[in-house]
């Protein structure tokens, strides 16, 4: 692994810890995550091209029925449609539980708390990524 | 079987399935393609790239912040 990774990694981590550590609907944890999502927004502005070019996949083999994107977009919709149904369905959310009310029942536990938002920060680092001008 | 434990089993099938499709994409690449590569051609197309931008920044807001 290269110093740079590991000095992202490990500065990541530790953004994550002290994240974890604060409460949602205070000003700590409004001020933790709006600084990532207004470093996001930096990033995709100083990275991103005005205007893109539609990345190709590799050639489809002969011998695959279907695009290969295909089953993500079915996972996607189901995924969607089971969040909709939950959230509006009548009963309680411990009956209907959604994605949203798990992970609040996973935020109660500190380690996982900063998983969750390791990973949501390395989401948005490889969206950047991706996005951008190569 | 309560209505929750059917809720949460479905809410497993679907991990289990995003893991089992992640397995895939690199035993058989030209079926089922990479997550990132599925990224890099959302976040190339026009509207696709500030569906999901937004989309990642409203979803971090809505689990960490409010």
């Amino acid at each position: 692994m290269r110093a740079g990774s590991v000095v992202l990694v490990a500065g990541g981590s530790a953004y994550a810890l002290i994240a974890a550590s604060t409460t949602p609907f205070t000003l700590p944890a409004d001020v933790c995550t709006g600084l990532v999502i207004v470093g996001m927004a930096v990033l995709v502005i100083v990275r991103w091209p005005l205007r893109t070019r539609f990345a190709r996949l590799a050639a489809r083999a002969p011998e695959a029925p279907v695009h290969p994107c295909l089953p993500w977009l079915l996972l996607l919709v189901v995924f969607t449609a089971w969040e909709l149904f939950n959230y509006l369905v009548p009963g309680s959310r411990a009956d209907h539980p959604t994605f949203s009310s798990i992970t609040d029942a996973n935020d109660r536990f500190y380690v996982l708390k900063a998983l969750l938002f390791l990973g949501w920060m390395a989401a948005a680092l490889l969206i950047v990524r991706r996005g951008a001008r190569r | 079987m309560s209505v929750s434990t059917v809720s949460y089993v479905v809410w497993g099938a679907m991990g289990a399935l995003a893991l089992l499709l992640w397995w895939l994409s690199y035993a058989r690449p030209s079926a089922v393609a990479h997550p990132s590569d599925v990224v890099g051609r959302v976040v190339t197309h026009p509207v696709g790239r500030i569906v999901v931008v937004v989309g990642l920044m409203w979803l971090g807001w809505h689990l960490f912040a409010r």
